[in-house]
């Protein structure tokens, strides 16, 4: 293999993970070429190895770089030939090629989307994408939210009177006066932001909220790094990366082939109890938990109990956002939400959600700003919010 | 040394090193010394990320710089911190002598910059460039991975009462993460990537050999078969990484037992899970 013919393999890999949702720049691109000039490439797994090395970043991307390669050794061995007959024609028949190669990536990339998505109810239901302005109003209101609910000092100084002592600053202060400190100043850690886990309920009895919910899962994914998106069924599933990468309707599509999505019960104890098992790592003392979910479980309340208190163990707030608790009259009386109630700080109403403006009010009301320890469980309940 | 590598040769010199090494890892690190490129290094805990590290900075006889990320560190405890307690005795000892000015300068010199990590593996003084491991980059908040990606893409530093250190030679910096937090694509686009699992049970098998050589072949391979066992089990939250067998390994050399017996397991049984819910769930499966 020369060089012309690694640089269009190069060149057609990065274009078709980029086809895929793959984050696949220049830079990467290059480093592959560059790399693959120092590495003296015996075989055809060498090539794939160094590629791999070079362009994809994430764990999440193997796969899709496995099949792109796949698909693209498959067509060179059957283009081959007709390659070499029609470069007679100069320029001109390199471009065909490449024009070929790609209408060839699109049939491929529809024959992909056609094998994800083998639940033909999610097919059929059409999951607009969110308007730019309730993604820029989402922004907004997230960034407000994770300030009024900060909970943990940050990273950050900021001059105070009390507070351990700033030394470079004071320093910087004595110089003025020859050397001659005058004043101590004094600095402590600013309160600033908090962590988002939002777990998001796809089970059967939430199917009116599909699009909605999908859209602000989607909103909450794209915002920020400090926040984490799962869904749960009857069994728990992080999305965050996947609705980052494909927007709402392509990562419900994927959602539904792993998770047992809008079709049957919930079984929100072993659920939550997977997620305090498997990524406790994700949150702190500093982290609030989002649970989105009517409250309908189907698995035994013990287990819900258990992981209700592990997780108010392990993160600063929880927040539970029951849709009909926008209803007149509503008692959380479900036997999901009656074994929950004790360690929710906020009950909120799908209201709150919707009308995000709303959700920083409300929490800023029922919210007091910084507990220094973690607070009992309360016995009456959490703040009521319609 | 670095002209003449190959990634065969990395293979076997890692070997001499006693870090087993395979194909894809040997490959990444190469690229990373050949390309000048920080390798990211993600995986399951326990794998050997932070060994290749250790083991690159002998191999290249050089020294290992080690930045340990956690919550909350910020930028000075990365960088540099001035020495402020002798700043303000030398203000007091000079200041009958010397102008403000002077004093100024004098304090805000290199004679009075604490070096960390990252400020040290740039001004590094050895023949070699040193190897910087940032580790568990995970750990540490978004602010500071943002200020890490703009140390990494110039391998400079600029100090405001200072100017501007650039390294004397690039540092090879390894960063490792355990995915308990998504590393940002702004980090991730500057480093080569290689995702580092569990390993087959013929490499921990080497493994074994070359880190516990005490150990009888056969009892290496009794080890191994179980350890694989363990890990296919998901009901465990915290599965055992190749140094949990080596600990296992040992411990088993060190008392001396010829054959893995259920006994055996249960009395060691703490070396390979670090879980009280896992140890009940093994119990409890009948595992042993």
């Amino acid at each position: 293999m020369d060089l012309s013919d690694l640089l269009f393999l190069v060149t057609e890999v990065a274009d078709r993970l980029r086809g895929y949702g793959v984050k696949c720049g220049t830079a990467e691109t290059l480093d592959a070429y560059v790399a693959l000039g120092l590495v003296d490439v015996a075989n055809v797994a060498d090539l794939k190895q160094v590629m791999k090395l070079c362009m994809v970043k994430r764990l999440e991307d193997y796969e899709v770089f496995e099949r792109v390669f796949e698909e693209l050794l498959s067509m060179k061995k059957s283009g081959e030939k007709k390659t070499r007959a029609s470069e007679g024609g100069g320029e001109g028949g390199g471009t065909r090629v490449l024009e070929k190669a790609r209408g060839r990536g699109e049939d491929q990339r529809k024959a992909l989307t056609a094998y994800y998505s083998p639940v033909e109810v999610l097919m059929k239901r059409d999951i607009p994408a969110p308007t730019l302005g309730f993604l820029r109003e989402s922004r907004r209101v997230l960034k407000r939210l994770r300030r009024r609910l900060a909970l943990l000092p940050g990273r950050r100084f900021e001059r105070s009177t009390t507070g351990m002592m700033d030394f470079g600053e004071t320093l910087r202060q004595s110089l003025k006066t020859y050397g001659e400190t005058l004043t101590i100043l004094r600095k402590k850690r600013k309160v600033t932001r908090c962590k988002l886990v939002a777990i998001f309920d796809v089970s059967g009895s939430m199917d009116t909220y599909t699009e909605f919910l999908m859209q602000s899962m989607y909103a909450l994914a794209r915002q920020s790094v400090a926040v984490e998106v799962f869904v749960f069924s009857t069994k728990l599933m992080r999305v965050s990366s996947l609705l980052k990468y494909f927007g709402p309707k392509k990562a419900a599509e994927l959602i539904s082939r792993d998770v047992n999505i809008w079709g049957s019960g919930t079984r929100i104890g072993s659920c939550l109890t997977s997620f305090t098992q498997n990524y406790s790592g994700l949150v702190s003392r500093g982290t609030v938990a989002i649970i989105v979910s009517d409250g309908w479980d189907t698995g035994e309340p013990e287990l819900l109990d258990k992981a209700m208190r592990s997780l108010k163990n392990m993160v600063g707030r929880i927040i539970w956002v029951n849709p009909h608790a926008d209803k007149p009259g509503f008692k959380p009386r479900t036997i999901g939400m009656e074994t929950a109630m004790p360690y929710i700080d906020v009950l909120a109403g799908m209201n709150a959600l919707k009308s995000l403006k709303g959700f920083t009010r409300y929490f800023g009301k029922s919210f007091q700003p910084i507990p220094k320890r973690s607070r009992p469980v309360s016995r009456q309940g959490p703040p009521f919010l319609r | 040394m670095l002209e003449e590598l190959t990634p065969e040769k990395l293979i076997e010199a890692m070997a001499q090193q006693l870090y087993v090494a395979d194909q894809p890892l040997a490959l990444a690190v190469y690229l990373a010394l050949k390309l000048e490129k920080p390798l990211l290094i993600e995986g399951e805990p326990g794998c050997g990320k932070t060994e290749v590290a250790k083991v690159l900075a002998k191999l290249l006889n050089t020294d290992l710089i080690r930045l340990q990320c956690y919550e909350g560190i910020t930028a000075s405890q990365a960088l540099y911190e001035w020495d402020y307690p002798r700043q303000l005795i030398n203000i007091r000892l000079l200041e009958d002598r010397k102008s403000p000015e002077e004093i100024s300068q004098e304090i805000f010199s290199e004679k009075y910059l604490l070096k960390r990590p990252l400020l040290a593996a740039l001004l590094y003084e050895g023949a070699q460039p040193p190897v910087l491991l940032i580790d568990e980059i995970d750990r540490s908040d978004e602010e500071f991975e943002g200020f890490l990606l703009e140390f990494l893409a110039e391998f400079q530093v600029t100090i405001p009462e200072l100017g501007t250190i650039a390294a004397k030679k690039k540092p090879v910096v390894i960063i490792t993460s355990n995915r308990t937090r998504e590393v940002g694509d702004g980090l991730r686009r500057r480093c080569l990537y290689i995702y580092v699992t569990y390993p087959s049970p013929e490499k921990e098998r080497r493994i074994l050999s070359l880190k516990v050589p005490q150990l009888s072949p056969r009892l290496a391979d009794e080890v191994v078969t179980f350890v694989q066992r363990l890990r296919q089990v998901n009901e465990i939250s915290k599965k055992p990484g190749i140094s949990e067998t080596i600990d296992w390994a040992n411990a088993l050399s060190v008392l001396g037992a010829a054959e893995i017996t259920p006994s055996v397991i249960m009395s060691t049984l703490s070396c390979l899970v670090k879980n009280e819910d896992d140890l009940r769930i093994i119990k409890d499966l009948g595992i042993v």
